[in-house]
């Protein structure tokens, strides 16, 4: 598994520069304005295509198939995608929080939330698209993806829309838990899901 | 008697073509050629010898083992080629090389230098600007630098030039004078299998047709040339099949079940081949 | 020791094989004891199926000419060379027979027919 991880890494290499330029492209933008909290979305949002990246890669060059025949099982290609996502994001996380610490002017609490929640963010939507790529391939799963991102964007600009919404105060006091823990359900629930169609797909 | 590979009464059903009871048997020390045309089920038996596909029924051993209980051990002893597939395009060898030390237990780093060097790969470039020999230069060496004892190789020659398959042979021969190593290789290219195989297996719609050892297959059938009035005395049992011109008829026949004075060339693999699966009507 | 095979006189590799070490005893090229090649180098070398030396090996066996030691290789057997080579005179003593009752038929004289002999024994 440490394998098909640096195989990962090491592939995607030349994304880094492209990402390095855009960060300090942008980094260049907000220290002009005020606001640069898009900027931390990109990172992560960068990052999270960085995994459905090397997924495609993969695909490009057959890879799967090349490596089962090797000492690899199926297991291994399946949970390497979620470290790998999972490095990603924290590679992220890691560049947000030295943003927001030292070069805006959040309040300290604020600075921590904001890239932790990106952070969770990522690793939801990675845990909702991973199974349909692996299912259909990056190709066909194109538009699963793409509901995934747009279906609760839009449901949450509607529902802000639509005026006050009330969420109890015992709900809000205890938020940050019980998004942790849905996460970790939600990200349990997708490797398994992930687990049973990469062990029956056919290569 | 143990074999390195064995399929029995292997089945894969689809819905338009299945495999119906494959069994294959390769001793230790061989090379079996697999023929078959396109379509015959040839990628689909490799598939289930690798457990890229689930089989229906039957049981397959690599080495003696289990191919999908015993596999991920069996795997450390497997060489795999097959057409197409190899690692993603932004890798160069190094990082290649850095990744299979981390794979294979038994990641020889000489004998991998050692290969590449032979086939003349560079170390620093992408495999996106490898061409098809390289790429197929590459997945040999890599097949080859651990501890293989059984190369299972899927049009491991096709795309390349005559020059460099040669010296591919060379290194399959060399790599079978341990007689406890064995290949087994599917090609479209017969006349490397007729140079290197000592058994032919062929499938056709999804059943074997034939599985001799290649001496046998060239010592007993020929081409047989005669008119359209001599064939029809030939006993039909020992006709294989049958080629109709304007000026008589071609059939590849059992040798020793000619009597008489005729023409009867050599026939190589590919013609039997051929003259196996064409239905000529007279 | 040279091994030559063709692929298109009509007989068999395994034969040829069979019949060219068998010369290579007889003439006295190959000695008793003395090692073969391994049937994979041989295969290797001349490109041939493992199971084509295989075949030719064993039957030089069965007939007596070599030993196959497990784990050691094929070696040149002793006794049957002097019997071969002494069934190889009878043979030619057998036609030396036909030709001096031919000779004697046409009137052909013991040092003519000793000519005849030295020319085609140099291959004039």
């Amino acid at each position: 598994m440490k394998a098909l991880i640096i195989k990962d890494l090491l592939n995607l290499k030349g994304q880094y520069k492209i990402i390095i330029a855009i960060f300090v492209f942008y980094a260049m933008i907000s220290f002009g304005s005020s606001d640069a909290s898009f900027l931390f979305g990109m990172i992560s949002v960068i990052m999270v295509l960085l995994t459905i990246t090397s997924i495609s890669y993969d695909e490009r060059s057959k890879w799967d198939k090349y490596a089962l025949t090797m000492p690899v099982n199926r297991q291994d290609i399946v949970i390497s995608k979620y470290l790998l996502g999972l490095i990603l994001a924290s590679v992220a996380l890691v560049l947000n929080l030295i943003f927001t610490l030292l070069f805006s002017d959040l309040s300290t609490s604020e600075s921590v939330a904001v890239p932790f929640a990106l952070f969770g963010v990522s690793l939801l939507f990675l845990a909702l698209v991973l199974p349909p790529l692996f299912k259909y391939g990056v190709e066909k799963g194109r538009f699963i993806m793409m509901m995934i991102f747009f279906v609760p964007t839009g449901v949450i600009i509607i529902a802000s829309k639509m005026g006050n919404i009330s969420i109890g105060n015992d709900i809000l006091n205890n938020l940050p838990y019980i998004l942790v823990i849905s996460l970790i359900i939600a990200v349990g629930i997708s490797i398994k899901a992930s687990l049973r169609i990469y062990n029956n797909k056919e290569m | 008697m143990e074999f390195a590979l064995q399929l029995q009464n292997v089945s894969k059903n689809y819905k338009d073509f299945s495999l119906d009871n494959i069994n294959i048997s390769l001793p230790y020390g061989c090379i079996m050629g697999f023929i078959g045309e396109n379509g015959s089920g040839k990628t689909t038996t490799i598939k289930l010898i690798l457990d890229l596909i689930k089989r229906d029924s039957g049981t397959i051993t690599i080495l003696g083992q289990d191919n999908i209980k015993d596999i991920k051990k069996v795997k450390e002893n497997i060489g795999v080629v097959i057409d197409e597939s190899c690692f993603p395009e932004m890798l160069t060898l190094a990082e290649v090389n850095c990744i299979l030390k981390n794979i294979y237990k038994t990641w020889d780093n000489n004998k991998f230098e050692i290969l590449t060097k032979q086939f003349s790969l560079q170390k620093d470039k992408k495999i996106k600007d490898y061409s098809k020999g390289m790429k197929m230069k590459l997945s040999i060496a890599i097949a080859l630098a651990h501890d293989t004892k059984i190369l299972i190789l899927d049009e491991a020659t096709s795309g390349l030039d005559p020059l460099i398959r040669d010296e591919i042979l060379d290194v399959f021969r060399d790599f079978i004078q341990n007689d406890r190593h064995s290949i087994f290789m599917t090609s479209h290219i017969i006349s490397d299998l007729e140079k290197i195989c000592d058994y032919i297996t062929m499938i056709h719609h999804g059943k074997i047709i034939l599985n001799q050892s290649t001496d046998e297959l060239m010592e007993s059938y020929g081409i047989l040339k005669c008119s359209e009035a001599d064939f029809k005395t030939i006993n039909p049992a020992i006709v294989k099949g049958f080629r109709k011109n304007s000026f008589g008829i071609e059939a590849l026949v059992l040798k020793n079940g000619i009597r008489g004075n005729f023409v009867i060339d050599n026939a190589s693999i590919e013609d039997i081949m051929v003259y196996s699966v064409k239905e000529a009507k007279l | 020791m040279n091994i030559i095979i063709s692929n298109s006189s009509g007989q068999p590799i395994y034969e040829q094989i069979i019949t060219q070490v068998k010369g290579l005893i007889i003439s006295g090229q190959l000695q008793e004891g003395d090692a073969l090649p391994s049937m994979r180098l041989l295969a290797k070398e001349l490109r041939i199926s493992v199971i084509t030396t295989k075949r030719a090996f064993e039957e030089l066996e069965r007939e007596g000419f070599i030993v196959s030691i497990t784990g050691k290789g094929s070696f040149v057997a002793s006794k049957n060379v002097e019997f071969i080579k002494e069934q190889q005179l009878k043979e030619i003593e057998e036609h030396m027979q036909v030709i001096v009752e031919k000779a004697g038929n046409c009137g052909l004289q013991l040092d003519e027919l000793i000519e005849m002999l030295s020319i085609i024994y140099r291959g004039e």
